[in-house]
């Protein structure tokens, strides 16, 4: 197991140096420049040089990139160029509202897809299913951005509810306000998500239930709720808990629809602000954080296989 | 007689207006779609920029103001010597800029010296271009500014009410200037939360008595015109200040709740040629495009009747006006002609690439609408290409590696664009150059005027470009914000005499 570990936490190291290289190859491939974002159209070449100049962006792009990722090693990832701003302290900020946005949103799946998913399975074929089935359906294929606008009419617009449409200007300085703020977009992220793994619970409870080992649960005699729990779905729950760890990781980068929708400055639009100002440090260390994070839950899910599964081995 | 009733009903309009006292207090929000990268125009260019700051916290010798007009701001008063060479400002007197420190004659000298600095690595100013005609600038006494010009320019007072003229300390750090602009204004800035708002508080020393009225007033960042819509009617929003998709504005104006305006502004919609290329270095092409062109029928499809239709690259609003709106009008079958003269029929039509900028919705779906006009000629077959703003810059504005492209042109008397053979329409007419020279250097008012109209309608006669529509101020706010400009004929959102209702 300690050698499993050393070589998992290998390959997390080397893919997150991949992912560097590649944000820094294709951040020199795109055309547009952040000295151009930040003086506008107007500026004349002498403007642009001098900027070019003093953001360092003269220098060769193998010095460049060597000096970030020395930076990130030593743990600084370096000054934003449109936000002047040290960058860890820009993530820091903007995780503070993303991640809480993308945990409550997971919750709030977990909480409907499981007992719905298998009260799907039991009841598989009979009305309740088709029910539960094209819910998820139409939850999967309607955008994020219209559901999230939708929400807004519906429950402030309509039903007046005392909820912001946008993230409050001081941000967490009134922290009712801000959790108000977040209500609609969880409910938004987190029901998309839910649909998604209501069908996977569905299948996965299913797939269980036809094993010969719940037929032989069930020729022993045991009621349905033992065998339900004490076997069914503990052996589903496998598939589920790897699709959440990977989950997590597609909310992270979810939330840049939603929180363009609803005025939040999370990750997502910071993002976003960074890509289109072609604030390279930016976009670096937003890729590298976010790929910090899959790669992260990838282990964690990795791990939690081998608790919830005895029989996967690691020589 | 129907104008002695308008005349009655805005007499009591106003009576109406003195009756509502003023009343102090109260903070607003106002939706802008974009975030600059910083906030000193000087240093950083940008539409948003001025939107937020101009008048409002920085200040410069003039102003233009709603009207368009070109008004007293820190100086109080100039006069112009007969030559045109000298103008001497008087400043205003006991003004105090948001840090405490005096306003002088000496932060005027160095603001412009700087400003006219080639060195734009030493100054950190943009634009030492707008004061080359600067030969030097001088202070007889504290309250008096001289400017010495090298020859006459017409512009020159615009030029002092751009953007770039507004004065900071000459003490302040630019770094410093930039995240956090220091000026004389109404309003002094309180702080930026970067990705959502910047707020504005209250100069309690503003030097015009009993202004502004508002305590606070922050300016949000919201892209997504519904977004905007949907916090507008949230009661989040107070103003939506511009950029109100058309469709949103039908909604909002049927509501008792909101106002919805659609001020002149200086912005033009400009479908621009590469006029130095194939197809489009052939003025019979240019003219085609132009006559195919149904602009009516963009203005209501894409707009839902914003706007004006234009014929040259000048606002209605804007001085020395001249509407060659019916110049080139829309007749397809003349279109077909001049192509198919030019080489292009049915059998073989024109192709080329239309290039647009994803962030801006109106000249997006003004774009698709226009190129879908187009292709229903005949001989002509336009694809689209949609990239991102920064790409569009690089591509198309930097390298002028293009076609046909739109895109919305919002600074004032910008018509001097035509008289830069390096500009991205590569329009080269030593005519246009000419006449625009004549513009600068006129003696007087009128001659200028005559010299621009001139220039106006070349570039009609030449189809430079097709010069679409004008683009409305469009936006909404909450009833109960009173004294809202509706004109936005400046660089600014004026906020010093807005008041709300309690």
């Amino acid at each position: 197991m300690f050698a499993y570990t050393v070589r998992r936490l290998g390959f997390a190291l080397v893919t997150l140096w991949l992912a560097t290289l590649l944000v820094f190859g294709a951040l020199l491939l795109i055309p547009g420049n952040p000295a151009q974002a930040i003086l506008g159209i107007d500026a004349t070449p002498a403007d642009l040089e001098a900027l070019e100049a003093r953001l360092g962006l003269d220098k060769p792009p193998l010095e460049r990139y060597s000096n970030w990722l020395g930076g990130v090693l030593r743990g600084d990832l370096g000054q934003s160029i449109r936000y002047e701003r040290p960058i860890s302290e820009l993530i820091v900020a903007r995780l503070g509202i993303t991640l809480p946005i993308v945990v409550a949103s997971l919750l709030l799946a977990t909480l409907l897809a499981v007992p719905l998913g298998i009260l799907a399975a039991r009841k598989a074929g009979t009305w309740v299913d088709v029910a539960v089935s094209t819910g998820s359906l139409v939850g999967i294929v309607l955008p994020s951005f219209w559901v999230g606008l939708m929400f807004i009419y519906v429950f402030i617009v309509w039903l007046k509810l005392p909820l912001p449409t946008s993230f409050p200007i001081g941000g967490w300085e009134n922290p009712q306000r801000a959790l108000a703020a977040l209500v609609l977009p969880v409910l938004t992220v987190g029901l998309a998500s839910a649909s998604f793994l209501v069908r996977l619970v569905r299948g996965s409870v299913l797939e269980v239930l036809h094993q010969d080992y719940i037929r032989t649960a069930f020729a022993k005699g045991l009621g349905e709720r033992v065998v339900l729990y004490k076997h069914a779905l503990r052996n589903a729950a496998l598939p589920v808990v790897t699709v959440l760890g990977l989950e997590f990781a597609s909310l992270l980068i979810a939330t840049v629809v939603v929180e363009t929708v609803f005025g939040i400055p999370g990750l997502g639009s910071l993002s976003l602000t960074a890509i289109s100002a072609r604030d390279y440090p930016l976009v670096q260390g937003v890729v590298l954080v976010i790929a910090a994070f899959i790669v992260l839950m990838n282990l964690l899910v990795d791990f939690l296989y081998a608790l919830l599964d005895p029989r996967v081995s690691y020589a | 007689m129907k104008k002695y009733l308008v005349g009655l009903l805005a007499f009591l309009g106003l009576g109406l207006g003195l009756g509502m006292a003023q009343q102090r207090g109260g903070a607003i929000t106002i939706a802008i779609q974009t975030e600059p990268a910083a906030w000193d125009p000087t240093q950083v260019a940008g539409a948003d920029i001025s939107r937020v700051v101009y008048d409002n916290v920085l200040q410069g010798l003039v102003k233009r103001n709603p009207k368009g007009e070109i008004v007293p701001s820190l100086a109080s008063r100039w006069t112009v010597s007969n030559s045109g060479l000298t103008y001497t400002f008087t400043l205003r007197q006991g003004v105090k800029f948001h840090d405490g420190s005096d306003f002088t004659a000496q932060d005027v000298l160095a603001k412009f010296n700087r400003a006219r600095n080639p060195d734009t690595r030493a100054s950190g100013h943009l634009r030492p271009d707008l004061y080359r005609d600067i030969a030097n600038i001088t202070s007889p006494n504290p309250s008096t500014v001289v400017f010495s010009l090298r020859q006459p320019n017409n512009d020159f007072l615009f030029i002092l009410s751009r953007p770039e003229s507004l004065i900071g300390p000459r003490q302040r750090p630019l770094a410093e200037q930039r995240v956090q602009p220091i000026g004389t204004g109404p309003f002094r800035f309180a702080g930026w939360e970067r990705g959502v708002a910047v707020r504005l508080e209250r100069n309690p020393n503003y030097y015009v008595q009993g202004l502004p009225y508002l305590d606070r007033v922050n300016f949000r960042f919201l892209g997504d015109g519904d977004a905007q819509l949907a916090g507008l009617r949230a009661g989040d929003l107070d103003v939506i200040a511009y950029s109100l998709l058309p469709e949103n504005a039908v909604v909002l104006s049927r509501d008792s709740n909101f106002k919805v305006f659609s001020g002149s502004a200086t912005a033009e919609a400009v479908a621009g040629f590469n006029n130095s290329r194939p197809p489009f270095n052939d003025v019979r092409v240019r003219r085609a495009i132009t006559l195919a062109t149904n602009k009516d029928e963009l203005i209501q499809g894409a707009m839902l009747g914003y706007g004006t239709k234009i014929g040259s690259m000048r606002s209605p609003g804007e001085a020395c006006y001249v509407d060659l709106s019916n110049f080139n009008a829309y007749n397809p079958d003349e279109a077909r002609r001049l192509l198919a003269e030019a080489g292009f029929t049915n059998q073989n039509p024109l192709r080329f690439t239309f290039n647009l900028a994803a962030e801006f919705p109106y000249e997006r779906r003004i774009g698709e609408a226009m190129v879908a006009q187009l292709n229903k000629l005949g001989p002509l077959q336009v694809t689209i290409q949609v990239t991102d703003f920064n790409t569009w810059i690089q591509r198309v504005f930097s390298q002028a590696d293009y076609a046909m492209t739109i895109i919305g042109h919002v600074e004032a008397n910008d018509t001097s664009n035509y008289a830069n053979p390096r500009y991205y329409w590569r329009y080269n007419s030593p005519r246009f150059q000419q006449l625009y020279t004549q513009y600068l250097r006129a003696p007087n008012q009128t001659k200028a005027c005559e010299a621009l109209a001139a220039a106006q309608r070349l570039l009609a006669e030449d189809a430079a470009g097709v010069w679409v529509m004008s683009l409305p101020a469009l936006g909404a706010y909450r009833a109960r914000i009173q004294n809202w400009p509706d004109g936005f004929l400046t660089p600014a959102i004026s906020v010093a005499e807005v008041w709300v209702r309690q």
